[in-house]
């Protein structure tokens, strides 16, 4: 049950996609109790992923900037 | 020498998605961002030769890219009939009780203030995921802005899923000390 910080921190950004299982999400909880560090990051990531979502980032797909890149080398 | 250089042929790259997101608060139409765009860069490489290295680069195409939205409101309000002149207390003057008072501004509503520091916020993420790494700032833009699952990502970028998640993993570390200081 008892994982690394690595581990702990591996888990912890898969959460952020909710891509950490029920078992893993567990451990990391577990870890967490113990390890102030991991716990810190933890709060950490969770914020960075709101501001994420709250900044409604736009970006221009890979297509879209080939494209771009394409018309600016032929002015070039 | 200057100290500042263009280097055009890096400009997509660095600084599309930022100049981007800045035209898409003021538009709010992706196409019209894109082409608004499109076209800074553009006008800066014509006007490449003025460049006097005062400013930073970014701060020069966003100069550009201020003057396009400009032309741009122009040219769709001189389009609009400009014979007709309405004056209304609101746009949709058909709805009943047109009365001033309830067009007053609502004091609690702050969506004002929120929009502009979304804006903030937006802009800042951009700028510090422009100092990542290439590869990581992609990895990172595909999977949390445009939300694509692990495999399709593995599969585009050729990389195994454990990849994925280290270069994930330190794009948002650094993501993190680099927002630190105004946003946590």
């Amino acid at each position: 049950m008892m994982i690394s910080c690595n581990e702990a921190a591996d888990i912890c950004t898969k959460k952020q996609y909710k891509e950490a299982s029920l078992f893993q999400t567990m451990k990391l909880r577990l870890h967490i109790l113990i390890c102030k560090s991991c716990a810190q990051f933890s709060v950490k990531n969770s914020k960075l992923t709101s501001l994420c979502e709250q900044a409604h980032m736009k970006v221009l797909n890979e297509v879209e900037k080939e494209s771009m890149k394409k018309a600016l080398k032929e002015k070039l | 020498m200057p100290a500042h250089q263009l280097h055009p042929e890096k400009w997509v790259d660095q600084y599309a998605d930022y100049l981007f997101n800045f035209a898409i608060a003021r538009v709010s139409d992706t196409e019209i961002a894109k082409d608004l765009v499109q076209e800074t860069f553009f006008a800066g490489l014509k006007s490449a030769n003025n460049y006097k290295g005062d400013a930073a680069e970014r701060t020069w195409l966003i100069a550009i890219l201020k003057r396009k939205i400009i032309d741009h409101y122009r040219k769709i309000n001189s389009k609009k009939g400009k014979a007709e002149v309405r004056i209304n207390y609101s746009s949709n003057s058909d709805v009943e009780g047109d009365w001033l008072q309830e067009q007053v501004a609502d004091p609690f509503a702050k969506s004002g203030d929120k929009s502009l520091e979304n804006e903030e916020l937006s802009l800042a993420l951009q700028e510090c995921i422009a100092k990542l790494p290439k590869k990581q700032a992609l990895v990172f833009k595909m999977k949390t802005i445009q939300g694509m699952a692990t495999e399709d990502i593995c599969n585009e970028l050729k990389i195994n899923p454990s990849n994925l998640w280290v270069l994930v993993h330190r794009a948002r570390t650094a993501l993190m000390t680099c927002l630190n200081q105004n946003w946590f």
